[in-house]
């Protein structure tokens, strides 16, 4: 089997380039060239040409030219010229010829057309039968084409051009060259314009898939919930065209209940808060239940439109909308509906394939960016539920004003491993503690609890502050993970107004006299548990009168701040806490004075007002 | 004693947005080179750089933080680590100075067990 003009080139190569516009208005270009070339020359020498151009220019099995001449006498039309594979006149072409040109006698317009390939005789490599005719000055043109490529869709539309240029080199011929000159400008430049439509599509084309990944890099960055889905709903109703989008979507809150929130783009949020949510309609169901994309031209006329009560439809007052769009936002982890995007404009027919299918890129893109953050939200939720789960109640100690604070980090990764504690024990004592886990997350909080559960037994055995860090030092050191805790721990003895202590490497306490003098107690006493073995005891004076604050390291020391002058800045404040009326308020506005309003570690932060015994606590 | 720094070609270098490390083989030392916040973030990499300090089989390891400005307890704990981590014959010299990284190691008395240079010659000197 021979493979024609195609030697060498595989059909599949490139089974359509030769159809593009482009393509086209170079072929017809070279049609018309080589008709001028051929001046004088015999009909059927100019016409031999322009068929081996057509040939080679539609890489094709085989090219007939036949012409019809309204003066001959059978009114028949005759091979002119061939080229390629089965040269000679065929009897299904005079058919096929015949038809056509009975149809073109009425203009002298050019017509492009596709003659059916089953039960035409024509070489098994045949796939696609062009054809190209025109009206003549005194008769019709036809240009069969056999071609060895299917002619994709649109194709056809493109070669105008190209049947413009036989008629002018035939039309040349016969001596009315100004008419097929003209009328092949004409199309020339119809097909130049559609060219540039054409290229001004593929632009847009592109600029929306870049759209699609510049949205998706974006929202798939994106932690924060909020922004996410308005992000999401503003992009998506931006390349959708839509009037307005919403979103609406589910989260769980901290008792397990989910709730539905929305966003909205392109329309106040006075338009839809008289409404009540959507609920699970033929319409909207799809798209909660997540059984795929509706598109509709014209909603209020698809029948699972207005069928529950009680607005049958849209209510008064809302956004008029036809053309209709919503996707679901699936989960690719747990195959979850955590939303749906709900595209409306008034007008009917706005939405194509090429927007839902946008629409759907973006829900894809949501659909991980929220299930990124919540799996954020949920760690970081989980350790700081974990460290708040293991605060202590603390109680009320007569004789004393307890005030504590717990702050987990601003930033999830680094909640979870301060904790503090107030035990009481017997004979009217009290213990304080504040330590610090180095770590984060869940590791940390647990450690945490293990620290915490350890102190509180040891003290409540009634060990020395010494003794007490010695031993949880040794349960730190034996744990499978090294750790390394700092930690407070002091006991006030109201019968003598005394406080001893121990420290495993923590911050120094700041001890308030009654006299108001400030003093720092316990820096450098010994290591951290779980690295250090001796641990010394100090002793000191926390009379009535006088004020204890114990904190960490979020408070005093970060990346901007040396611990030295974040420890200077802690005691000036404190000592300015003596006097305030509201002691509540004035501790909330040390920490957010000290950490600037924002702290990127845990904050664990005790103070104790020793009263005079007088005083209720 | 040490060799012109151009002869050092570093054997790999780790950062964090707030800090770096490096590593670089002086002699018979490993010197890994501190800059910026020993955070939570930093010792983890600071960690890795150390173990492949150690496959050096160097005499001494020096972990020089003159350029910390920021050592967290993270960034101790690790220095604890890495020092209990180091085997006979080699030996981990800490060079810091200024109270920056000084006050925390006194504060956690990791003075008592660290050797600590105030200069990286000084720490260099005792190979």
């Amino acid at each position: 089997m021979t493979t024609g003009s195609m030697a060498g080139h595989p059909a599949h190569e490139r089974p359509s380039s030769q159809f593009t516009l482009a393509a086209a208005l170079s072929l017809a270009a070279t049609v018309r060239e080589r008709g001028e070339q051929a001046g004088g020359a015999p009909l059927e020498t100019v016409l031999d040409a322009v068929a081996r151009e057509l040939h080679a220019g539609f890489a094709a099995v085989g090219v007939r030219c036949y012409i019809r001449r309204a003066d001959a006498a059978d009114d028949e039309p005759t091979l002119v010229a061939a080229a390629g594979e089965g040269g000679g006149p065929d009897p299904a072409d005079l058919t096929a010829v015949r038809t056509r040109l009975a149809q073109q006698r009425a203009s002298d317009a050019i017509e492009v057309f596709e003659v059916p390939v089953p039960g035409y005789p024509a070489p098994p490599e045949v796939v696609s039968i062009l054809g190209l005719a025109g009206g003549l000055p005194a008769g019709e043109f036809c240009v069969l084409v056999l071609g060895a490529h299917q002619v994709p869709a649109g194709g056809i539309g493109h070669l105008r051009p190209v049947a413009a240029a036989v008629r002018a080199v035939v039309a040349r011929h016969l001596g009315d060259g100004t008419s097929g000159e003209r009328d092949y400008l004409a199309v020339v430049e119809q097909a130049a314009r559609e060219q540039a439509g054409e290229l001004d599509r593929l632009h847009a084309e592109a600029g929306l898939v870049d759209t699609l990944h510049a949205v998706g890099q974006q929202l798939t960055a994106q932690l924060d919930i909020d922004r996410l889905v308005q992000d999401a709903t503003d992009a998506a109703t931006k390349v959708t065209g839509a009037e307005f989008g919403a979103f609406f979507y589910n989260l769980i809150d901290q008792y397990g209940e989910s709730y539905t929130l929305y966003t909205l783009s392109g329309a106040p949020r006075e338009a839809f808060e008289r409404f009540p949510m959507p609920r699970n309609t033929l319409v909207f169901a799809p798209t909660f239940d997540g059984t795929g994309t509706v598109r509709s031209d014209d909603i209020t006329l698809d029948r699972r439109f207005g069928h529950n009560t009680p607005y049958q439809g849209m209510p008064d007052g809302h956004l008029p909308v036809r053309s209709y769009l919503a996707v679901s936002a699936v989960s690719p982890t747990t195959g979850e509906v955590l939303g749906g995007f709900f595209f409306g404009h008034p007008a009917s027919g706005q939405f194509t394939a090429r927007h839902e299918y946008l629409a759907e890129g973006i829900a894809g893109y949501t659909a991980i960016a929220l299930d990124n953050a919540r799996l954020y939200d949920r760690e970081r939720n989980l350790a700081s539920e974990l460290s708040r789960s293991m605060l202590p109640t603390v109680p009320n100690v007569p004789g004393l004003a307890i005030r504590t604070r717990y702050l987990p980090a601003a930033t999830g990764s680094k909640v979870g491993g301060d904790w503090f504690d107030v035990i009481e024990l017997r004979g009217g004592k009290v213990a304080f503690v504040i330590g610090d886990v180095v770590g984060h997350g869940v590791t940390a909080a647990a450690v945490m609890g293990q620290m915490r559960t350890a102190i509180r037994s040891y003290a409540l055995l009634d060990l020395a502050p010494g003794d007490l860090l010695r031993n949880v030092s040794q349960l730190a050191d034996s744990m499978s993970e090294p750790s390394f805790v700092t930690c407070f721990y002091a006991v006030l003895d109201p019968t003598d107004g005394t406080l001893t202590y121990a420290n495993a490497g923590h911050l120094p306490a700041v001890l308030i006299h009654p006299d108001g003098d400030v003093e720092q107690v316990g820096e450098a006493m010994a290591q951290p548990l779980g690295v250090g073995t001796d641990f010394p005891q100090g002793r000191g004076k926390f009379p009535p009168g006088a004020d204890l604050v114990l904190y960490t390291d979020g408070l005093v020391e970060g990346h901007t701040r040396d611990l030295t002058a974040g420890i200077d800045a802690l005691v000036a404040a404190v000592r300015g806490l003596r006097g305030e009326p509201d002691l509540d308020a004035a501790c909330d506005a040390l920490i957010e004075r000290l950490t600037r309003g924002s702290h990127d570690d845990d904050i664990a932060f005790i103070h104790v007002q020793h009263k005079n015994g007088a005083e209720p606590a | 004693m040490a060799e012109p720094e151009t002869d050092d070609a570093p054997l790999g270098m780790v950062s964090t947005s707030a800090g770096t490390v490096a590593l670089e083989q002086r002699d018979a030392a490993a010197v890994l080179t501190v800059t910026g916040a020993l955070d939570l973030a930093l010792a983890p990499r600071f960690r890795q750089l150390f173990e492949r300090a150690l496959r050096l089989r160097p005499e001494l390891v020096v972990a020089n933080l003159t350029g910390v400005d920021f050592l967290a307890s993270a960034g101790m704990a690790m220095l604890v680590l890495a020092h209990r981590q180091c085997a006979p014959p080699t030996r981990l010299h800490v060079v810091a100075a200024g109270r920056l990284t000084m006050r925390p190691l006194e504060m956690t008395r990791l003075t008592d067990e660290l050797t600590i240079f105030p200069t990286l010659p000084a720490a260099l000197a005792r190979l």
